[in-house]
């Protein structure tokens, strides 16, 4: 958020001066691009140049942002002119941290190449040839599957976004054919947020009179057809006729975009050759299935995460990277250039992208995350959505084969070639899966001899093969959860290579991102028939043993813990996806707001678990009863919504000892709220609440940059008094006063998240609320770290004043902080 | 809304009842299928414990399976066990036939030569205990 745009939340405003604030906003105050520990490269003069982010700075110095509609502010200059953070460690130990990384990947291979020597060698089972051989087929696609994976990630790319350039034309195009209103809306309106100018247009493939009028209401443009002739493609491919701008930019009808989404992005087309700039999909409903989260550790996995964070840098490096069907910029001029969006396919991204590839373009990947959409929702969805991009990409062999290919380097015809080869991952995963299992059921070996020796040489090679897996996965590798989407998919990616090969015709389907269905047997009987399989065999080896029937303990042994661990798996994925995940018709944001609540007994201050335009739901100690009305007034920022609710459901929130007495939860239900603060609730929820929750769950460093920080700040540790997470609301009072959540607490200091990035070094004062009265303290403000992508702030401050005692000794009995729930 | 056969499979109590009778299923298989290995390991960890009908039902099987003829060991456990059973003749026919297999097993021969005597087959265990010392005294 620019502090224009600050300034003029922060006086309250309608969804018009919403808009034009955003409109008005030039560039979020953190320019900075933080990248961890990857290679800091940049395309300079047209070539490849490492350059760190302070020397990037300073070559585009001069190059100042220009929107058309750009306010001169003094202090947005200011924030501007700060220098960039310097780069996280010196530019010798990220050379050496990345040819350390590549010397692993190298050395597993190796590994992996001895052992399967070994294997060859020494270990197929003449007796049971054809399944030992049929392993031994599962090791070899593992392995081969492996060195695409460790080429594509082989040096991680962190570009730096250059300044966008003034006046280009933009259309922001948005496919849609049963998704609904409400949806759109919501994408709509983020659209026409943004802080670039652009047109949006709704392509409306489902000839919806409704949908016509919300795009008159939004101000924006409705394009329909008569009828749906290659799906999105060709939805795609009709708005291009239609429209004029230099650049498209393709949302998928439930992405909501950050308003600096086009200032990130546009700036890389500034080299001529750039024919698109890829972003990373993300999804921000965190209760689907699709989620394994812990908050206690703080750790959030999604299947798409390792590849759009990790994966898709690596690939653009190879000039790879590939336009990923949504949240992404593309040159008008490159698509007319090879006949628009690929049709005749259901994924036409790939191929289009492999297109412009072949015909010179070069592609860019920014990343970070500057769209958030759904997730599916129930188990079927998922599969559907799964079926189709596995049949779209296996199908690029026959249509656009990276292979032969004309036009494509040797680096790009390779990653193109992982993309295809990964979703044959089902064949062998089903093999790994069923192997252990058929061994103790029929006494067949896959691996004979398998004795000492051999266990021997397979240790080796299994620490080798994780751990180098894991350090040059830099955290994204996990191998656990990989094995839990391999048992999820295993059977549709068999499916999708089945009616690839066989050329079944397929029909590209509309993923539903709706409420869940629900799951039906159908959809998990692969994995309950793996499951049984797998508990008929672990029960097999064990009575084989109990009778003696076999000698084989070892081998038995080892069988049996592998079956167990894939039943584990299957049983794992069927507990998880038929649990009821998704009841509300919409998601709710995780996050603790300041709400006023006033009902008969009176007014009180409370924080909201989670949040969204139809209801919240409220911790407190205070006793609500269901049905009673309440009004509640939701300081949203600098932003305050007043609504009535009525409570809908009651819980008490898990239990802590040192409670005086049970923290209650409450659902309510919003009631007769505008359009307009609908609105401004949403926008807030994803510019502000959601970046603040997946802040909480973003990557963190290695425990070798931890300790490294450590020793950098080890003086401020030692100064450190212990700190309590708690959730409570406080008001701030200084340039600007506003209600916020206090994150966490101590005798010497207090952290609170902020929309307003305050100086350090800055006074404020803070009023803390507990249900045992207020504490009013002095604080100096003495870190302020920005959220991506730059509408919140965590701020740190002390008291300037030690906490009094008789405030100390409430904070064991204050409201704690519960998953993630942060201000 | 969760499907009936969704929350049937997530009932505890199915799971449970579901899951023993799935044992129940897959041990009676187990016991169908591998019958007779079940019985030969029986037989090689302790002769005198097989059952009788049991025994009698591998003895009958010998002529039918040729790799229980390549078995020795089990064999000579077959021979203790229908010994311990009361069946001399049978008993007299299995190690008769292992040692025409292996007529210069003196291991085989003297563990034979045993059975029969604990038997209480004394002539035939003699002549195999004779020839025993017989070649004991050649050498």
């Amino acid at each position: 958020m620019t502090i224009q745009a600050q300034k003029l939340f922060c006086q309250g405003l309608t969804l018009d001066g919403l808009w034009q604030h955003w409109h008005s906003s030039v560039s979020p105050i953190d320019t900075t691009y933080v990248a961890g520990d990857l290679v800091w490269t940049e395309y300079v003069g047209g070539r490849k140049k490492k350059v760190s982010p302070v020397e990037y700075m300073s070559m585009n110095k001069s190059a100042v942002i220009d929107s058309p509609v750009a306010v001169q502010d003094p202090e947005l200059e200011e924030a501007r002119s700060r220098p960039a953070a310097p780069p996280p460690c010196s530019s010798f130990l990220v050379k050496l941290d990345l040819t350390t990384r590549q010397f692993v990947m190298v050395g597993v291979l190796a590994m992996y190449l001895f052992y399967l020597g070994y294997r060859v060698l020494y270990t197929l089972n003449p007796e049971a040839l054809g399944f030992s051989l049929l392993f031994l087929y599962a090791e070899m696609h593992a392995c081969l599957a492996l060195g695409l994976y460790f080429f594509q990630i082989w040096n991680p790319v962190a570009r730096v976004p250059p300044p966008a350039p003034r006046n280009l034309t933009v259309d922001i195009l948005i496919p849609t054919y049963d998704e609904d209103l409400a949806l759109l809306r919501k994408t709509a309106i983020s659209c026409l947020s943004m802080a670039y100018p652009a047109k949006v247009f709704f392509l409306d493939d489902g000839n919806r009179v409704e949908l016509s009028h919300l795009a008159q209401e939004l101000g924006c443009s409705y394009l329909a057809r008569e009828n749906q002739i290659h799906a999105k493609a060709g939805n795609l491919n009709h708005a291009l006729s239609l429209t004029d701008g230099e650049f498209v930019v393709v949302f998928d009808a439930d992405y909501v975009p950050h308003p600096t989404f086009l200032e990130r992005t546009l700036g890389y087309f500034q080299d001529p050759k750039v024919a698109f700039v890829q972003t990373p999909h993300n999804y921000y409903n965190v209760d689907s299935f699709q989620f394994w989260i812990n908050s206690k550790k703080r750790d959030k996995w999604n299947e798409q995460d390792a590849f759009y964070r990790f994966i898709m840098p690596g690939r653009d490096y190879w000039n790879a990277a590939f336009f990923a069907g949504t949240s992404a910029v593309i040159r008008r001029e490159a698509l007319e250039e090879i006949g628009g969006f690929a049709t005749g396919t259901i994924t036409e991204d790939v191929e289009t992208s492999v297109r412009l590839y072949a015909n010179g373009w070069k592609g860019a990947y920014h990343n970070e995350v500057l769209s958030n959409g759904l997730a599916t929702t129930d188990l079927a969805s998922y599969h559907l959505q799964k079926l189709r991009w596995a049949e779209g990409n296996i199908n690029l062999l026959f249509s656009e084969n990276p292979l032969t290919k004309k036009g494509l380097t040797i680096p790009q015809r390779i990653c193109f070639f992982a993309t295809v080869f990964g979703w044959f991952v089902g064949i062998p995963e089903t093999i790994y899966f069923v192997t252990p299992a058929i061994m103790l059921l029929t006494g067949w070996y896959p691996i004979d001899p398998f004795d000492w020796q051999f266990l021997m040489v397979y240790l080796v090679y299994l620490v080798v093969l994780v751990g180098g897996f894991k350090y040059v996965s830099r955290g994204y590798g996990r191998i656990g959860f990989n094995n839990l989407y391999n048992m999820t998919n295993f059977f549709v990616l068999i499916k999708a290579v089945a009616k690839s090969f066989l050329r079944f015709k397929s029909k590209f389907l509309v993923t539903p991102k709706g409420p869940s269905e629900g799951v039906q047997l159908t959809t998990i009987l692969p994995q309950v028939g793996l499951a049984l399989l797998c508990f008929a065999g672990m029960w097999w080896g064990v009575l084989n043993l109990y009778y003696r029937i076999t000698q084989d303990y070892l081998v038995y042994s080892i069988g049996i813990f592998w079956t167990g661990t894939n039943a584990s798996l299957a049983v794992a994925v069927i507990w998880k996806t038929t649990r009821t995940w998704y009841d509300r018709q919409t998601f709710r944001f995780i996050g603790a707001i300041p709400i006023e609540m006033a009902n008969a007994t009176g007014s009180h201050l409370v924080v909201s678990k989670d949040l969204n335009e139809s209801g919240v739901s409220l911790e407190t100690f205070e006793v609500l009863h269901l049905g009673e009305p309440l009004a509640l007034t939701l300081h949203l920022g600098p932003n305050v919504v007043r609504v009535k609710g009525a409570v809908v459901y009651e819980s008490v929130a898990e239990g802590e000892a040192t409670l005086p007495r049970p923290l209650l939860v409450y659902g309510i239900r919003f009631e007769q709220l505008t359009q307009i603060d609908k609105d401004i609730i949403q926008q807030f929820c994803f510019h502000l609440v959601l970046p603040r929750y997946l802040h909480h769950y973003a990557q963190r460093d290695s425990w070798g940059q931890t300790l490294a920080n450590w020793y950098a700040n080890r003086q401020r540790f030692q100064k450190r008094a212990r700190r309590r997470l708690v959730t409570l609301p406080c008001q701030i009072t200084g340039p600007f006063s506003f209600y916020t959540v206090v994150n966490d607490l101590s005798p010497t200091g207090v952290a609170f998240t902020s929309h307003y990035p305050f100086e350090v070094g800055q006074r404020l004062s803070i009023e803390i609320f507990t249900h045992h009265g207020g504490i009013k303290m002095e604080i100096d403000i003495r870190t302020c770290t920005s959220i991506p992508p730059g509408y919140a702030n965590l701020i740190g401050a002390e008291f300037i004043e030690v906490l009094e005692d008789s405030a100390l000794s409430l904070i064991p009995y204050m409201q704690p902080q519960k998953n993630g729930a942060l201000a | 809304m969760m499907a009936p056969a969704i929350a049937l499979l997530r009932n505890r109590w199915v799971l449970l009842i579901g899951g023993l009778v799935y044992m129940g299923l897959i041990w009676s298989i187990f016991l169908v299928v591998n019958h007779q290995e079940i019985v030969r390991a029986e037989l090689l960890r302790s002769p005198t414990s097989v059952h009788k009908q049991d025994v009698m039902e591998m003895y009958e099987s010998l002529g039918r399976q040729e790799s229980w003829v390549e078995d020795d060991v089990m064999l000579m456990r077959l021979t203790e066990a229908l010994v311990y059973q009361g069946r001399g003749a049978e008993a007299r026919k299995i190690s008769q036939g292992l040692l025409l297999k292996n007529p210069k097993d003196h291991s085989l021969r003297f563990q034979v030569a045993l059975a029969l005597h604990n038997a209480g087959l004394y002539e035939e265990a003699e002549s195999h205990f004779s020839i025993l010392l017989g070649e004991r005294g050649d050498k």
